[in-house]
Order: C-alpha cells, then structure tokens, then sequence
C-alpha cells in the first residue's frame, strides 16, 4: 500500500516538476509573470515542497529521498519531452530546437535540486514526527 | 495510529494532485505558446544559390550566394554564419562570419541576399583543382528570435560550380 502510495506521489510530483522545468527553460513563454521572473526561484521552491510532501507520505527518510529524486528526474525527462515537441511534430523547420546546452542545465538543475528535495523530505519527516506525537499525548 | 497516518497520506495525494493539475495547465500554456513560436520559427529559410570559385594568382576564392527569408511577422537577425565547402565529399574549408555586434537583421516578410567569400588556403589549392564539379555546401548559423532566445539554424546545398575567371 505504501508503496502504490509512492510510485503515485511520484508521478504527480513529477509531473508537478514537468510544469516549473518548461517554465524555467522558456521563461518568455510562460503565461505569469512570475513565471517569467522567477522561475528558478519557482523550481527551487517546488523541489523543497516535492521533498516535503514525500517527507510526509514515507515512513522512512531514505524511502523520501529517493522519490524526491525520481520525480526531478521524471521532471526532467517530461520537461524534454515537451522541448523536443516541435522537432518530433516536424514543424521546426531547419531550425534547431533542441540544443546540448539546454539539456546539460537542465541535468545540473535536476543534480542541484536532489539535495533541496532531501532538506525538505528531512523538515517533511520531522512535521510528521511532531503531528504522531501531539496526536499521543 | 494507522487510521491518522491513512488520513494524512490521503491528504498529501490530495494537495499532490492538486499542484499536478495545476502544472498541467501551466505546461499546458506555455507549450502551446512554444509550439505557436516554433512554428513561426519555421518561417525562416535559408538557402544557397550559387557557388562561385575565383582563381587570382594561383589562389582561390570560393563565392557562396546565400538567401535569406523571413516570411514570419517577426524580426529576425542572423548573428554568426559559417559556411563549410566540401568537394568530392572532402572537407576543403570554412569560415566563421560574426556579427553579434551588428547582425543581419531581417525584419518580418523579408528576403536578404549575401555573399559569402571562403579564401582556400595553399595547403587545399591541389585539392580544389584537382577536384571534380561535386561541391557541398554546408552553412549553419545564429538566428536570434524574439521570445525564444537564438538557435542554431542549418542547411545543405549540392550545387554546381561556376568557375570563375579560371
């Protein structure tokens, strides 16, 4: 159970993270104007609230990790799906749309968010921890 | 215990759920805006025309007539262009162009045409003259766009040589 729990929690965050990569990579693109301005700081949030929302479903802080993890990875793998799109379409013309530069950021990202997601797995662990003892006493 | 620890992993899924749908519609909106902006993107073609090879005083010198179109209501500009000669399907030379301090600009329903020289060096001059009229045409270059950034553009050319003052 805990784990159909996961693989689910997974999926939606992973698509959750699909959203906040497509923004940060086409920044002028995004319908808000946060969006725009502050998609970085969007994504960084979005690892943080992955973490923490895995932090609050697993029982284990490892067992957190890993899934925050593998959605930044599904993440990124949706959000590539979707910049490829107008090459696969065949509607980019002689244009290049995917560019080398573009998927080595998005691997540095997805490298730099793992440890975030962990910081908030580590803060959703302890609320869970807190909620179980104030429901004891 | 159990039924505490079911209840809050039930309203986790929840608010999980909810940002999912609600990164649904953003990656939604975003790229229905990117595929608009590609597909306006595809407007723009480059082609080469001609291929012109000068000999002065036992050098080379390889012209390119290359067109630009823009048939896109945007404006274009073309910041860096290299065009790379092959002849019997070796390399013979190329030659980097960059303008990034004044790009080619190409505003939006317009067609530009340059020429591109290419001086052969001495080491390929044997090459060139040995070479047959099989010549390939190779040019890629920077396109920047308005909302996507720049991206590399590129096209291929098989056309047959005009020699010049041989």
């Amino acid at each position: 159970m805990d784990r159909t729990r996961t693989v689910a929690g997974v999926a939606l965050m992973g698509i959750f993270m699909c959203g906040l990569f497509t923004c940060q990579a086409l920044p002028l693109l995004a319908p808000f104007q946060a969006a725009q301005e502050y998609g970085t700081a969007l994504l960084f949030l979005g690892a943080l609230a992955t973490g923490f929302l895995f932090g609050m479903l697993t029982p284990s802080i490892a067992n957190g990790i890993f899934a925050g993890f593998a959605s930044i990875i599904l993440g990124l793998v949706l959000a590539g799906f979707m910049l490829a799109l107008p090459a696969l379409l065949g509607i980019a013309g002689q244009l290049g749309m995917i560019s080398e530069v573009a998927f080595e950021r998005a691997l540095i990202l997805g490298i730099m968010l793992t440890p975030i997601s962990a910081v908030g797995t580590f803060i959703g662990v302890l609320a869970q921890n807190q909620s179980i003892r104030t429901v004891s006493w | 215990m159990n039924n505490e620890h079911a209840r809050r992993s039930r309203t986790v899924l929840i608010i999980m759920g909810f940002l999912a749908v609600c990164s649904v519609g953003l990656t939604w909106s975003t790229v229905k805006n990117y595929l608009g902006a590609s597909t306006a993107a595809a407007k723009f073609r480059s082609t080469v025309s001609a291929v012109t090879c000068r000999q002065e005083d036992s050098k080379y010198t390889i012209e390119i007539d290359l067109s630009f179109e823009n048939r896109s209501e945007w404006n274009l500009s073309v910041t860096a262009v290299r065009p790379t000669v092959y002849l019997d399907g070796q390399y013979v030379w190329g030659r980097n162009y960059d303008w990034l301090s004044n790009p080619l600009e190409l505003p939006g329903g317009s067609e530009r045409d340059i020429v591109l020289e290419i001086e052969v060096p001495d080491t390929k001059t044997e090459v060139v003259a040995r070479g047959k009229e099989a010549w390939s045409i190779r040019v890629s270059g920077l396109l920047d766009m308005p909302r996507l950034g720049t991206k590399l553009f590129a096209t291929k050319a098989v056309i047959p040589l005009e020699r010049g003052n041989e």
